[in-house]
């Protein structure tokens, strides 16, 4: 994968005015009355724009009737493998991209082949090559990304402005602002759910990006590159400096990323490292504060340029045993691949792959800041936002537990790197590592 | 000639007799194994079967769906006890239940002495301990982690009693959070250990409390010289269940921590979990599943030898 091609997954996630390139769902004769049984990630009651529109697509087909079984992100996986591994399990299901689970799916001969449908009703004309690359085995597109995902530093602005800040563009003004904060009793001016692990890992990912930029994670993805070359080195560095000012608060492995989104939303903490996955529920949570929440680019941790980033938010799977298979293919056509259904799942908070005209959408007001902070500096490259798509799960729980001893102080920079270098080299040579695989050809 | 044809009678009578009791006896040993058969079969089905597919498994390298898989001998048994993150899984095991086993063993031998000596309110005390024991473990997780927050109970309580000094992220430090699950582990599974205790102790015969009263004994005289001897049994029965219990202990952990911070609290149980369900590695979580039970049958067998050993 070309560092130009990761730039085009972002250039299509936004801001085009452009038509969509939905095409007619082409759906064959119903299989009759029946059950189209999806398993989605989400919690279970969390309505949403895709619930929406399932609905939508579910009365418009009254042969078939879809089933939505909601159980969440942690037993979507552990719940799919038995039953799919038993012949039976969903039609449908929405889970994670990458290796992992998902990959053992599609090698193991569960998971259906959706190139014919990507060639025949004009998918490959809205995913790019580069997104249809992560999703695509052997030439064969096996999972449907539905969404993009960018991530930013998300601020108050009102703290901003009470304290005279400007939003900053270079290392040096960040940490500017950030001393100010401190000074003006601001304990956490960073929030990090050290707990948890995955969100402060995002942000030591956001600084490796930074600091390699989109050639340097191209070659350590898929070329002869390492983990424990200067720029992450330097960035990991920059990363532990930043815990040993403190600025991350005093106990950052205390807090969940359910208590320190709580604390953000209330202004305890003014600023925090997170994605437009948040903004959906932020809506509701943060209440009338929500309009006060800004978002700005992570400056460069090395004064070079600032790059977007953009990653696929959950891949779209059907059963390659599904006897509606056809309705299921027809159901991702329509929630995917139409103009009206994208405009949609964007005025709810995700960002659809492929084109939006955002002239008919009224978006959420901090995401539409996340959007032009991208788009600002798309031209310098687009970075990956999450690195867990694109290695194996082993490198990113080496990740995950090296990030969390920096924050109590038992880990050094330089083991951190070292670890996941080793962990890579294992996983490197088990052929765990993804390839640099083609997009498939219609 | 008429008492020997008497004796031959009476012999023929007994070995009829016999012969009655050894059929009656066959017949009740069939009808006992035709009751057993059905739960031998289940067991056989669904303990011994997968039991020897998972020590299969361990051999292999299998991605959990796939329909092949690559024999690999000892490989993945080789890479396990070479990986650092197993041997501190396994010590945090370890520690978790020594603090898990200690705490129900002691603390729940002396409140349930202290609920044998109650006049009143027995029941209302047995219940409020099994509580716990009943509820759902994702919500006793929950709980705890509401309590262990920089703001949540705990933190408040020890300000209000002045000790704000000690006050942290309980879960968040590395020092602490083990500690911490163990505690909150041993609070959702001591009151089974009271309920346990407590009929042992009402088994006991109470002739040797009297005697132990006329000869002018204390209650803890009575305790250490009546009680905790004639209870020894019982303590082995709760002492196998809470070790075997803590060995496997993986939702408090999983709801809560995750293994974290810094694999402070990570057990076997939530090692293999990620191995497995995470990596897709289910060879190699297999080996930790056969390792944990080795460990936990060579626990199990020596504590039942050293039990056996005292008793002689």
């Amino acid at each position: 994968m070309a560092a130009t091609t990761l730039t085009a997954v972002a250039a299509l996630a936004l801001a085009g005015c452009t038509s969509g390139g939905g095409t007619d769902s082409g759906k064959d004769e119903p299989a009759g009355d029946g059950v189209l049984n999806l398993w989605y990630g989400y919690e279970p009651g969390q309505a949403d724009a895709i619930t929406e529109l399932i609905a939508q697509w579910d009365e418009a087909n009254p042969d078939v009737t879809v089933e939505i079984t909601a159980m969440g992100p942690e037993l979507n996986p552990p719940s799919l493998l038995p039953a799919l591994s038993a012949g039976e399990g969903p039609d449908m299901w929405a889970g994670t991209i990458g290796s992992g689970p998902s990959q053992a799916f599609i090698d193991a001969g569960l998971v259906r082949d959706l190139t014919p449908y990507y060639c025949d009703n004009g998918w490959n004309d809205v995913i790019p090559d580069e997104l249809a690359t992560i999703v695509t085995t052997d030439g064969k597109l096996f999972g449907i990304p539905n969404s993009i995902e960018s991530t930013g530093v998300f601020y108050r602005k009102s703290i901003f402005e009470q304290l005279g800040l400007e939003v900053p563009t270079t290392w040096d003004e960040f940490m500017d602002v950030v001393t100010t904060l401190v000074e003006n009793g601001y304990e956490t001016p960073i929030g990090t759910a050290g707990q948890d692990a995955w969100p402060v890992t995002q942000l030591l990912g956001a600084m490796w990006m930074s600091a390699v930029g989109p050639d340097g994670i191209e070659k350590t993805l898929f070329g002869d590159g390492t983990w424990t070359e200067d720029g992450f080195q330097q960035a990991t560095q920059m990363f532990a400096d930043l815990q040993g000012n403190g600025y991350f608060g005093p106990e950052p492995l205390a807090y969940t990323y359910q208590a320190m989104t709580a604390d953000f939303y209330n202004g305890v903490v003014p600023m925090t490292y997170t994605g437009g996955f948040v903004i959906p529920g932020a809506q509701e949570d943060a209440g009338e504060n929500f309009d006060d929440i800004g978002v700005f680019a992570l400056p460069s941790v090395v004064d070079g340029p600032i790059y977007a980033n953009a990653s696929p938010g959950e891949g779209w799977y059907v059963n390659a045993n599904s006897a509606y298979a056809d309705e299921a293919a027809d159901l991702l056509n329509f929630l995917f691949f139409t103009d009206e259904s994208r405009t949609k799942i964007l005025e709810g908070g995700l960002v659809p792959v492929g084109p939006v005209d955002v002239s008919k959408v009224e978006l959420p007001s901090v995401l539409e800041e996340l959007l032009s902070e991208q788009d600002k500096y798309r031209e310098n490259g687009t970075v990956p936002t999450f690195i867990e798509v694109l290695t194996p799960g082993g490198i990113f729980e080496v990740m995950q537990t090296g990030v969390q001893g920096i924050l109590a102080g038992s880990t050094s920079p330089d083991q951190l790197t070292q670890s996941i270098q080793t962990a890579w080299e294992t996983e490197k040579e088990a052929g765990n590592t993804l390839d640099a695989s083609a997009a498939p050809q219609c | 000639m008429a008492r020997t044809a008497t004796r031959a009678q009476a012999l023929t009578h007994q070995q009829r007799a016999r012969r009655r009791h050894l059929r009656r006896g066959r017949r009740r040993t069939l009808i006992a194994y035709a009751f057993l058969a059905p739960a031998l079969i289940l067991y056989v089905m669904f303990v011994v079967r997968p039991t020897f597919q998972l020590f299969g498994m361990s051999f292999y390298t299998w991605n959990g769906v796939s329909p092949t898989r690559d024999f690999v001998g000892l490989d993945n048994f080789k890479r396990l006890f070479a990986d650092p993150l197993f041997w501190k899984s396994l010590r945090n095991n370890l520690v978790f239940v020594v603090l898990l086993v200690a705490f129900n063993v002691t603390v729940g031998l002396i409140t349930a002495s202290a609920l044998a000596r109650a006049t009143r309110g027995r029941l209302l005390y047995q219940l409020v301990f099994f509580l716990p024991v009943v509820q759902a473990s994702i919500v006793t997780a929950l709980v705890w982690k509401w309590i262990y927050q920089p703001d949540g109970l705990l933190n408040r309580l020890m300000e209000d009693v002045g000790l704000g000094f000690l006050t942290r992220g309980w879960l968040g430090d590395p020092n602490t959070a083990l500690a911490a699950l163990a505690l909150a582990a041993a609070w959702s599974g001591f009151g089974l250990s009271v309920v346990i205790f407590l009929a042992g102790i009402q088994g006991i015969d109470h002739t040797l409390y009297d005697a132990a009263k006329v000869d002018g004994a204390n209650v803890r005289q009575i305790f250490f010289n009546v009680t905790a001897p004639q209870l020894r049994p019982v303590v082995t029965v709760v002492f196998l269940l809470e070790m075997i219990g803590a060995f496997q202990t993986f939702d408090i952990i999983w709801a809560t921590t995750r293994g974290g911070p810094v694999s402070a609290t990570e057990v076997l149980a939530t090692y293999m979990f990620k191995r497995s369900f995470t990596e897709a590695q289910f060879g190699y979580g297999a080996a930790v599943a056969v390792t944990l039970m080795i460990i936990v049958l060579t626990a199990a067998l020596i504590s039942l030898v050293i039990r056996e050993r005292n008793e002689d």
